[in-house]
């Protein structure tokens, strides 16, 4: 009896929660049009998530990309020419791993930031303050934040893209004895723009996603710093989960189909 | 404090909107700012061609495919853009190959007159160049690895029919037959002489007949060396077989002209001297042969080895005659 | 005018308001005293649409809160000046800023005119020279004045104190009585003040309503409610212990006090 009606109790949780998800979500869409409001904060927290976080993007570009040459070059022994590394770079890069792996530590990094930061402002009652002072927080806090996620994700990895090929190079160059003009033949001998884009789109989900949830956990802190602590961590979780999953939804729905 | 926060922001986004582009610009090749030129081209079928493939002239990469459509008539058109400054060939067709063993493919625009000589090819262009003349350039494809792999088995099979006839042209029995030809020859020299020494008692009266009979002979003679050098060279058995039928006739030419040379014994002497030394000669040419000297002693000695060379040689000779009747079928596919 | 009409609000399975009723006129100063975590933040905050009731309605110069659209909501809580129980000032902005915060939200004020108000704002709290300094800079009272400045600024027809003298000394808490009253007096405004120190209680409010299990236990002037005959009411007025009858009360304030964490969140 007890176990069913746990069950129950979770499970009417869980739809709850997604009902309130979705009424966030909502929410935050409606709050889109308050351009006004949100617009100034904007470019504030452009730099706060986006440029900020440029140094750690492009630090892990450099090591996935020096990995990758050498990873390459190993796994290609005899049988494959040489030059496939920077095909290899190229694709794994621009695909995968700038996407994912810049997305997986802006997740920590910018999540949670912005479910400490909102957090802290819900338990203080800040949001309520902005709330009596006819602010709406949604536009004042979540739709700057959401849009500068969506928005700087895609330029970040762009750089880490550029950085992390850079690096294969140089390591292809210093390694592995391979020309610049070999790298840059495997690296072109598949490229088309569509790893680019694909790859940007990607990134732009994961700002969308990794900002919408900071922002859930924020706002739905509640008592005290312990509160804030689990919004962080929620955030973090959460996000990079959201992140996997997302990834797949992508190769599954867009990649997957494309000769 | 503001102001230079909205700065560092839109330098920022800025600055990697472009990185980005021109990272993809020059990553895809595309340049940029100079007017690109389009070529179009009418295919019955493009392969594996693709959106982005290269274009090449004359081995140089000229351009890209920028699109591939299917037409409601079923023809595939496919538009390349190419370097504005590019100079076509005066009647241009446009042949798409592959260019590596992973499937990359590249168009190639090529004169008329260099398309491959290849059947399906030569059709493909000429349907393409009927349907529309201006409009397009006709182009045809050809047959990927796969296909290539096919005819490569085809020629395969072409060589080892050929071997298996030659083999049979040239078997151990022609070569043992070739052997006692060459035996006998042996036997008829040594039995002319044999017939010349036993004959000289009663060579008395016939003395200026032998001496023309002689040159007659000596012509004889230098006619069988001669014919014997021949046979050095030579690998025909027909050849043989008539040097054999020569030598034949001149030695029963000799016998029935030795009995007339009873009476010519004042010149024998002369005479047997001079035949002796041909003969030798004619001996010392067959030795040779018997010991395996020269390619037609070696042929007579060991047939199987003269036929393996000489029909790898053969086949050799058919694969480049076949390269250099279509090189492009051979020397288009880069395999890295 | 400010009525609550028979609300009920709960959160999960804790009930927090059960048929709360109450008015509050023009230029009164009504204070709502009752137990810690009794609910009396709760009921403030479904004046400016922080939280809806379950049930019952809450009235503010006759329009019908919980139903307000969100347009007229905002115009709604342009009118009314809300100070939170720890100011809740945003931190990551001087003091000049916050008092400007709400004053930015309208289109017809410029920035000279902003500025004016927000230097009135902090004389009348007796804070002129913080408009540069950050809130993290400031004691616990100054920051609550400025949470009171932030609400004058708006110039509000209302003002609702989330207990705005609880942790501070009594001279500050005097202080910050006098700035209410002032309030009152000067601009006319109506005040409802939340707080469990009796002392400010009566020196701010013209009445005095008891909140207790949920609903109003009493209301009235300051003078019938010291007079009150009501052990419950008594027993919270004079601080004691146990009430008259010798029976501890601690067990009745210990329930709704674990009954009510400030749960927020209904229209967040």
């Amino acid at each position: 009896m007890g176990v069913i009606e746990a069950t129950g109790r979770w499970v009417r949780f869980r739809i709850e929660e997604a009902g309130r998800a979705g009424r966030f979500l909502e929410e935050a869409a409606r709050a889109l049009a308050a351009g006004r409001t949100w617009f100034p904060n904007a470019t504030l927290q452009m730099r706060r998530l986006g440029v900020d976080s440029l140094p750690i993007g492009l630090l892990i570009a450099i090591f996935t990309g020096i990995v990758l040459a050498l990873l390459a070059s190993y796994s290609f022994t005899g049988a494959v020419p040489l030059y496939f590394v920077g095909t290899l770079v190229e694709k794994t890069i621009t695909l995968e791993l700038a996407p994912v792996l810049t997305g997986l530590a802006l997740a920590g990094r910018v999540g949670a930031n912005i479910a400490a930061e909102l957090g802290t402002r819900r338990v203080t009652e800040q949001v309520d303050a902005l709330e009596t002072l006819a602010y709406d927080p949604d536009a004042y806090l979540v739709v700057p934040r959401v849009i500068a996620g969506t928005i700087m994700f895609p330029l970040i990895v762009g750089l880490a893209m550029i950085v992390g090929l850079g690096a294969g190079w140089l390591a292809s160059l210093g390694f592995l004895h391979l020309s610049s003009e070999e790298f840059l033949k495997g690296a072109r001998l598949f490229f088309g723009a569509f790893d680019i884009e694909y790859g940007l789109v990607k990134s732009a989900s994961f700002g969308l996603a990794v900002t919408l949830i900071g922002c859930y956990k924020g706002l739905r802190a509640r008592g005290g710093a312990e509160g804030v602590g689990n919004a962080a961590t929620g955030a973090v979780v959460y996000s990079a989960v959201m992140i996997l999953v997302l990834d797949a939804f992508w190769a599954m729905t867009w990649l997957h189909g494309r000769s | 404090m503001k102001r230079g926060n909205d700065f560092t922001v839109g330098l920022v986004v800025i600055g990697s909107i472009v990185a980005i582009v021109l990272f993809t610009l020059w990553l895809s090749q595309t340049s940029i700012g100079s007017k690109q030129r389009d070529v179009v081209a009418r295919f019955t079928d493009v392969g594996n061609a693709k959106v982005g493939n290269s274009v090449v002239i004359r081995g140089v990469q000229a351009g890209r495919i920028q699109s591939i459509e299917l037409e409601p008539t079923g023809w595939v058109l496919v538009k390349m853009s190419l370097d504005p400054d590019i100079k076509l060939p005066s009647n241009p067709v446009v042949v798409l190959s592959e260019s590596s063993m992973f499937g990359e493919w590249q168009a190639t625009i090529m004169e008329r007159a260099a398309a491959p000589d290849d059947a399906d090819v030569q059709q493909q262009l000429a349907q393409s160049a009927a349907v529309g003349r201006g409009s397009a350039i006709p182009g045809a494809r050809l047959p990927d690895i796969a296909q290539l792999t096919a005819v490569a088995g085809r020629i395969a099979g072409d060589m080892s029919r050929v071997a298996d006839r030659f083999q049979v042209a040239f078997d151990d029995r022609a070569a043992n037959e070739l052997r006692q030809s060459i035996r006998n020859f042996a036997d008829l020299s040594a039995e002319l002489e044999r017939t010349v020494r036993s004959q000289s008692a009663s060579l008395t009266q016939l003395g200026n007949d032998v001496h023309k009979t002689m040159g007659t002979i000596n012509a004889t003679a230098l006619a069988v060396q001669h014919t014997a050098d021949r046979v050095d060279s030579s690998t025909s058995k027909g050849q043989i077989r008539q040097i054999m039928a020569n030598v034949g006739e001149a030695s029963e030419d000799i016998k029935a002209t030795s009995h007339d040379l009873r009476g010519a014994s004042h010149t024998l002497i002369a005479t047997q001297q001079q035949l002796s030394s041909v003969l030798t000669h004619a001996d010392s040419v067959l030795g040779k042969i018997d010991r395996g000297q020269g390619s037609l002693g070696m042929m007579v000695n060991d047939p199987t080895l003269y036929q393996n060379g000489d029909a790898l040689l053969s086949q050799m000779r058919e694969l480049v005659a076949e390269i250099r009747a279509h090189p492009r079928q051979y020397l288009s596919v880069k395999i890295f | 005018m400010i009525k609550w009409v028979d609300v009920y609000k709960g959160f999960g399975d804790k009930k927090v308001l059960e048929g709360f009723t109450l008015d509050v006129h023009e230029g009164e100063a009504v204070v709502i005293i009752g137990y810690s975590g009794s609910g009396k933040s709760v009921a403030i905050k479904h004046v400016v649409g922080l939280l809806e009731p379950d049930r019952g309605t809450i009235e503010v110069d006759d329009k019908d809160v919980p139903t307000l659209p969100r347009k007229e909501l905002y115009e709604l809580r342009a009118h009314i000046g809300y100070v939170f129980q720890f100011a809740a000032l945003f931190d990551s902005m001087t003091i000049g800023d916050n008092v400007a915060m709400g004053l930015r939200k309208r289109p017809e004020m410029s920035e000279s005119d902003i500025q004016q108000r927000v230097s009135e704002a902090l004389e009348l709290v007796d804070l002129p020279d913080v408009q540069q300094r950050y809130p993290a800079e400031l004691s616990g009272g100054m920051r609550k004045r400025v949470g009171i400045a932030r609400a004058v600024a708006l110039r509000p027809k209302y003002i609702l104190y989330d207990e705005p003298t609880t942790g501070l000394d009594p001279v500050t808490s005097a202080v910050i009585d006098e700035l209410m009253i002032r309030m009152r007096e000067k601009l006319g405004v109506t005040s409802v003040v939340i707080t469990h120190d009796m002392r400010s209680a009566y020196r701010v409010g013209s009445r005095i309503a008891m909140l207790y299990e949920g609903r109003v236990r009493q209301v009235g002037t300051v003078d019938e409610i010291q007079q009150s005959k009501d052990p419950i009411v008594r027993q919270f007025i004079e601080g004691r212990a146990t009430l008259e009858g010798g029976e501890t009360a601690s067990a009745a304030a210990t329930a709704s006090a674990a009954a009510v964490t400030p749960a927020r969140g209904g229209r967040a």
